[in-house]
């Protein structure tokens, strides 16, 4: 089965410039297996973050349908649906409630979901220590850490609830090139360890590539093509996807 | 090694200046048990009497204490202004708070009327309602309650506004958050800061906001102090006694600035982004 079904999803938004209604995603349709690592590239305004928000609930389709493991959700999403899909954002810092401490928040969503406070807080250590941090940053707030520390905390926070779904939305574009690497490493080795399937969204078709079992690329709204991140990186079919892969700065 | 436990410097600065605010209350209440000359006395040799050690901070027009009569009329000021910011910040804060995050036509239909009551010279409405209701302090307590609620509500509701956009309350709503929850311990908590200081400063201007409903015979009737009230008793000799006003006007000046710095240490305990360094 897989994590994901998405079938002719779409949304618009009214253009005052334009005075008309640009159709941000438009006609979407792809699937997530159940531990697939699947990169969704594309430039800015192409409707990326727009298909990571609607799968979150955050943003109302216009129209079709978002399974997740075979079941039909719509949103306003139920409370368990973020039992199984869950995100990590592309600035850290502002992810986290500046007026609270980075673990209570971890601790908190489990005690959301009906964990005890002792194992939640037990389990948010681990997690803490898992993503590469010490035990010492549960009392930290997001000021007081670095972006990296605070997106290894965010990751930590999105898999609390050990989730089958985890979309990340261009997770290491606000980082440093050293600790985009860190980041994305972890990524990886969570990915094996905790059988997710992972939306990866980003700029980055280099780092897509090195990550990615497949990847699509979207334009304007659609996907133009999909494929294997080899396929798409030595035979793209698309005209886009060549332009998007000579635009890939080498230095 | 034994770590020695660590007080968080806001908490301590905000325990120090609730204990000031305290003592304020405390003698405002308990001062005038204390006073050696009668506030209402009029002593007819004594008019614009200089400072000197029997009369502290000289006498008024009609001869009387002006210390005395500024400890007998703390209590009044300072619990009256209290008790309309108090009113006017709850009330103003819960309904910009629930319009801004509802939104709608809940929101639209609540603004509206907002605009409504800021559209009237707040003075002339303030007084049109004690007038209605009759002078005596708790009377334009409630008046000026009626008017100043709404700049809280705006203020809040702009605030609101700003903060549920922002990516952490967003992220709340997927970690299985109510609403309420996210109101109250996301939304709200962000949005203090300049409610805060509002309030704070507005602590000031409602002594004197007060003073005017009593020269209109609203408010505090003669011969009882208040300061608002001593201010503008205090102008007509402000050339020959001038200590008539800068008493009083000191008063209310340190009323101001404890507020101030109680509502600073307020914003600052809650504010764990300001005390690090």
């Amino acid at each position: 089965m897989n994590a994901v079904e998405v079938e002719n999803l779409k949304v618009s938004f009214y253009s005052h410039k334009s005075n008309s209604f640009v159709h941000a995603v438009d006609d979407v349709s792809f699937t997530l297996g159940e531990n697939e690592f699947l990169g969704l590239v594309g430039e800015s305004g192409c409707g990326k973050s727009t298909i990571a928000r609607m799968l979150m609930g955050l943003q109302i389709p216009d129209g079709g349908t978002i399974r997740i493991k075979g079941k039909e959700i719509k949103p306003p999403y139920p409370h368990n649906v973020y039992k199984q899909i869950q995100m990590i954002y592309q600035m850290p810092q502002d992810s986290f409630d500046p007026r609270r401490k980075v673990g209570t928040c971890i601790t908190e969503i489990q005690s959301n979901f009906g964990v005890n406070k002792r194992e939640a807080r037990d389990f948010t250590m681990h997690l803490l220590t898992r993503v590469g941090l010490t035990e010492e940053y549960y009392n930290k707030y997001p000021h007081e850490m670095s972006g990296g520390e605070c997106q290894r905390a965010a990751i930590a926070r999105s898999l609390s609830l050990k989730p089958d779904v985890l979309i990340c939305d261009e997770p290491t574009s606000a980082l440093d090139v050293s600790v985009q690497a860190q980041v994305v490493e972890l990524l990886a080795q969570l990915r094996k360890e905790m059988k997710l399937g992972v939306l990866f969204i980003s700029h980055d078709l280099a780092l897509v590539q090195g990550l990615c079992d497949s990847v699509m690329v979207m334009y304007q709204g659609k996907i133009v093509e999909r494929g294997s991140a080899k396929e798409i990186t030595q035979n793209p079919r698309e005209d886009y996807t060549r332009k998007l892969l000579s635009s890939v700065l080498l230095v | 090694m034994e770590k020695r436990r660590r007080f968080d410097p806001a908490v301590v600065r905000l325990l120090v200046w609730s204990g000031i605010v305290l003592l304020l209350l405390v003698l405002a209440w308990v001062g005038p048990r204390f006073i050696h000359h009668d506030p209402y006395e009029v002593n007819l040799l004594q008019i614009t009497a200089r400072p000197s050690a029997e009369y502290l901070m000289g006498t008024d027009y009609l001869g009387r204490c002006t210390l005395c009569r500024l400890i007998t009329g703390a209590a009044r000021s300072i619990y009256a202004s209290l008790a309309v910011v108090a009113i006017t910040f709850i009330i103003g804060t819960a309904i910009g708070t629930v319009c801004g995050f509802i939104g709608g036509a809940f929101d639209t239909v609540v603004m509206r009327f907002v605009d409504a009551v800021q559209a009237f010279p707040s003075l002339v409405f303030t007084i049109a309602i004690a007038a209605m209701l009759g002078s005596g302090m708790g009377n334009c307590i409630i008046a000026m309650s009626c008017i100043n609620w709404t700049q809280y509500a705006r203020l809040s509701r702009s605030q609101v506004l700003q903060v549920k956009e922002r990516t952490f309350v967003k992220a709340a709503r997927t970690t299985g958050m109510t609403n309420r929850q996210i109101l109250f311990k996301t939304i709200l908590p962000n949005s203090m800061t300049p409610l805060i200081v509002s309030a704070s400063m507005h602590v000031g201007n409602t002594i004197l906001g007060f003073s005017g409903l009593s020269f209109l015979g609203l408010g505090t009737m003669p011969p009882f102090p208040e300061w608002g009230n001593m201010l503008n008793d205090g102008k007509a000799t402000l050339q020959t006694a001038p200590w008539t006003v800068i008493f009083p006007g000191l008063a209310i000046l340190l009323v101001v600035m404890i507020m101030g710095m109680f509502g600073d240490s307020v914003n600052e305990a809650l504010n764990p982004k300001k005390n690090t360094n």
